[in-house]
Parts: structure tokens; sequence; C-alpha cells
């Protein structure tokens, strides 16, 4: 059974005009956040993965290289 | 950060009403008991308002007063926002959290509890009034108990910096992070500015003390998410109201920050034009304060309204 690719609930994220945001309540203490500005093409993948989806699509979908690069950065997570 | 303005703030500071039980020396909105501005928010008003940050997808909002739990509704509209999964911080004095409270707060995600202490007893007590550290202790302990997160915010003064090294260990042993605050020039601390404010040896032990305490939060939303996770030092030099974050007033008014509720920077209202349109329009005041280099309230606030932050300058360059 493949693995899910999905977006952890302290990750949001909100497209701008100008690529988009991400914000990262990782922590989760008071005001103490993270903010990322993104492109376009994370803010695809995270809208991509608004429900859970296999890794093989989303994969195929953009690439491996840069769901691994998203996981690392803890804006993507994977589940089974 | 971004080259256009923002479509919506990262976080909002909102300051739901200027009532408090307590009257603080250097309240930073002036609030007290029966401060209550006419025309504060009605419940229905604010559940609207809510529904706009819900659209406009705001990702955190910051809950300030007066003390917001003396709304009679605070939790009503707590559970509303946190129901949205908006981030949502609650900035209390700590003397209004019973049980009940509690048991309602401890039940909602996410949500997020900061508790004011000024010092240990002796300072904390002249500025907040009498018998409120040993309250706030109390409610430390129970917030603890229920495993609620926690932040101890202070805000630094003359009178307590010295108690820093104290409070840090204090919160620690209550499982909560400590977060500074800097001492402004706005509501009575207009007034208690002279009094309260750090001297230039002070500003520089607190910055090598926290320095030293990395894991010491420095407070203001626009502090840490203009940071990018990079060096504290810089973030100083960082502002980020009226373009990342604003505050919206009891009665609903928008200014960029909650330190800068001056009636030329005032934007509009959230009820009267709509939050979108006020933080459109806010864009326009941004000009009137990126001139003043490190926090723009205190640089307007100061005898030097044209000047800069000039506790920055005891910071950066030593002067």
């Amino acid at each position: 059974m493949s693995s899910t690719v999905y977006r952890p609930s302290h990750v949001k994220y909100r497209r701008e005009a100008d690529g988009g945001l991400v914000y990262d309540h990782e922590n989760y203490g008071y005001e103490d956040a993270s903010l990322y500005r993104v492109s376009d093409t994370v803010v695809e993948v995270l809208e991509f993965v608004e429900e859970p989806r296999p890794s093989p699509d989303v994969e195929a979908e953009f690439s491996p290289a840069v769901v691994d690069s998203l996981v690392e950065r803890g804006v993507l997570a994977r589940g089974e | 950060m971004a080259s256009e303005p923002l479509s919506a703030p990262v976080t909002i500071t909102w300051e739901v009403t200027l009532g408090c039980n307590l009257h603080c020396d250097h309240c930073l909105s002036g609030s007290g008991p029966g401060h209550q501005m006419p025309g504060e928010l009605s419940t229905e008003e604010a559940k609207s308002f809510i529904d706009e940050l819900d659209e406009m997808d705001v990702f955190q909002v910051n809950i300030g007063g007066g003390e917001p739990f003396v709304r009679p509704d605070m939790l009503e509209l707590l559970a509303e926002l946190t129901s949205r999964d908006i981030s949502t911080c609650v900035s209390t004095n700590g003397t209004q959290l019973d049980e009940a409270t509690l048991d309602r707060v401890e039940a909602m995600d996410p949500l997020f509890l900061q508790v004011s202490m000024d010092g240990l007893r002796a300072e904390n007590d002249a500025i907040r009034g009498e018998g409120v550290y040993d309250q706030v202790l109390d409610s430390l302990e129970r917030l603890e108990d229920r495993d609620i997160g926690t932040t101890v915010n202070t805000v630094v003064t003359r009178q307590n910096v010295a108690d820093l090294p104290d409070i840090y260990d204090l919160a620690e042993a209550h499982g909560a992070g400590l977060r500074l605050n800097r001492f402004r020039p706005s509501g009575r601390g207009e007034d208690t500015w002279d009094e309260f404010r750090l001297t230039e040896d002070q500003i520089r032990f607190l910055h090598g003390w926290l320095e030293d305490h990395p894991d010491v939060r420095t407070g203001d939303s626009f502090f840490y998410l203009n940071a990018l996770g990079e060096v504290r030092n810089d973030t100083l030099k960082q502002c980020g109201a009226g373009s990342l974050t604003c505050l919206v007033d009891p009665v609903g008014d928008v200014f960029p920050c909650a330190f800068t509720q001056w009636d030329h920077l005032a934007s509009g209202n959230v009820v009267e034009d709509g939050f979108q349109a006020a933080w459109d329009e806010i864009a326009n005041l941004r000009s009137q304060i990126d001139d003043h280099e490190g926090c723009p309230a205190v640089a307007m606030g100061s005898s030097d309204p044209d000047g800069e932050d000039p506790q920055l300058r005891a910071i950066l360059s030593g002067d």
C-alpha cells in the first residue's frame, strides 16, 4: 500500500498576487509561528492535497523532487 | 517581504474591549474598570467580523484588550474563531480564569493563552495591583495541571528588567514559555514613558540576556512573522504594521498596530466599511510610518515624532 501525502493541520497557506504564503504554527507557541513566501507551484501542490492523496499521484502531477522538498521543509507530511 | 501588498493580513490583533478589572500603570490601551468604549462590537457584529476574517484567510488572531474575559461573550467568540481553524491567541491578565472558563478553553483548538506578569511580586503588584501576582501564579498552576499551552508575557520596564532571570525560571517551572514585549509610549504608557522606559544600560543588558536565552520570545507578531526564521538580532529593524498585521480596536476601527492607534492612522471600520476595505486602505497609510527606522510607534510617540526609534539606536549602534 503506497503512502499518502497531506498538509499537516498546523500548516496554512494562501494564494497571493505574487505566489503565496505558508504559515507554519508547528511549535504552537503564543504568536510563535513561521511565515514563508512560496512560489505558485507550492500553492498548487497544497491545493492538490487539500484531501490526502497517494504519493504516486502527487509525484506524477508535480515531481518526486518537489514532494520530497516540501516534506523535508514540513510543509507536507507523509502518512499511510 | 512581499512585492505587492498582501491580500489580507497574516495575523491581526483584536482588542475586544477596553474594559478590564485591573488598571495597570503602563497599559498600552488605557484600559480599566468601566472603561468599555461606547459602541464596542456586539456579539453579532463580532461574529460577522470573524466570518470576514475567515473568508480573507487570516491565519492568526491575537485577542487582547482590556481583559478579554470580562466580555460576557468571549468564550462564544473564541469558539467561533477556533471552529474555523483560525489560530487564536488570547492575552489575559490571568485573574479571570475560573474552572468553568478553563473547561471551555481546554476544549478549544487551536487556542493559546498568554498571561501577563510584569515582574516578581513586588514589581508586578506595584504596576498591576495588589495581590495580582499570587492570582497569576495560581492560574499558571491550574493551566499547567490542564496542560493548556501558556506563555508568560512581560512588558520589560526599568523596574522589572532585573527580574527577568527569575521570571524565566518561574515560567519554565510551570511549563510555560516566556515572551517579552517592549514598553511603548501608547495608552497610559504615554504618561509613564519616562518612568518605565529602559535606560541605555538596561537595553544593552536586555539585548545580551536575550542572546543568551534564544528560547525567549520577543513578542510582537511582526517581529516573528517578518523574521522568516532569521536571527532575532535583526528583528528590531523590521516592522509588519500595516503590511503583515494590523490592529482592530473594540469598536472595529483598524490601525497599523496596537501601538499606533492615532486618528490619522485609522484606515476604516470593520462594520461600516468591512475589514477587506479597511485592509486595502491601510497600504496607503504604510508610507507614513515607513520612514521610521525601528519601531515606528516608539519613534512617533517619543519626543521627536519625526525621528527614529531612539531605543533602536542604543541597541544597534551603542550611541
